[in-house]
């Protein structure tokens, strides 16, 4: 899903030296090409990437989920393209859980870069029952049946 | 450029469902397989079914980014009975589709 709107403004705000830092970008199927930073289509895994970054710009999808679990600071903006918008609800869903910064609107990506710079990492509630767990019963119930 | 976001034709569709399956098939009788755990995507539908009918248990697990409605793939899971224990991320879905469990990945 193309999003350049995001793109345009995160090279805008490069553009006026408010992100200093190194500036890589996966840009997917957008047709905006970026003045001030480095762009790739795709790849396999961006983990490395993340691993690297200071500050991670996502769309609201399941990296939403791998950033909070790599415990890195990052902000979100849903992609309105994503089948029945499902990136606003669940973008929405997340921040009732944990303080994650993101917006609907990309103007607002400066001052949510200094409120994330300021708080870190966003923390995330953890008292749901756990997947593993449930999966883990069953292993051991297949077992005591064999 | 990625295979995944381009709308293959019913052909396709259906050749990918065949060589899953018949791979899902495969893996389970070679290696002992005794839980089937699929996720989101649509692939989950044919593993599923093979290992239903290899009678070995099933594992669904809806996005976490899926809130208050499932995927497709989700509900067509959940309406055939392919997976013994469907698992979904929020309370609210939970509660929309009594017999799935509550299980968050994070």
């Amino acid at each position: 899903m193309p999003f350049d709107e995001l793109l345009v403004e995160v090279d805008r705000l490069a553009g006026e030296g408010f992100l200093s830092q190194e500036l890589i970008c996966q840009g997917g199927q957008s047709k905006y090409r970026m003045i001030h930073g480095e762009q790739f289509i795709g790849r396999p895994s961006i983990a490395d990437l993340i691993d690297q970054a200071s500050l991670v710009i996502s769309h609201g999808g399941a990296t939403v989920i791998q950033l909070l679990i790599a415990r890195k600071p990052f902000i979100a903006f849903p992609n309105p393209r994503g089948a029945g918008d499902h990136q606003t609800s669940f973008l929405r869903k997340i921040a009732q859980v944990s303080d994650i910064s993101w917006s609907s609107d990309i103007a607002d990506l400066c001052s949510l870069i200094n409120d994330r710079i300021a708080k870190g990492p966003a923390k995330i509630r953890s008292d749901f029952p756990r997947a593993s767990g449930i999966i883990m019963s069953m292993t051991d119930s297949s077992r005591s049946f064999s | 450029m990625f295979s995944s976001l381009t709308q293959p034709s019913w052909r396709q569709s259906l050749k990918a469902f065949m060589v899953t399956f018949f791979t899902t098939l495969s893996v389970i009788r070679e290696d002992g397989v005794g839980i089937l755990v699929a996720v989101g995507g649509s692939h989950a539908v044919p593993m599923l079914l093979a290992g239903r009918m290899m009678r070995r248990k099933t594992v669904f697990i809806e996005s976490i980014t899926r809130v208050d409605k499932l995927s497709n793939t989700g509900r067509l899971v959940y309406s055939l009975h392919i997976a013994s224990c469907f698992i979904v991320q929020w309370p609210n879905l939970k509660n929309s589709f009594p017999s799935s469990r509550l299980g968050s990945i994070l």
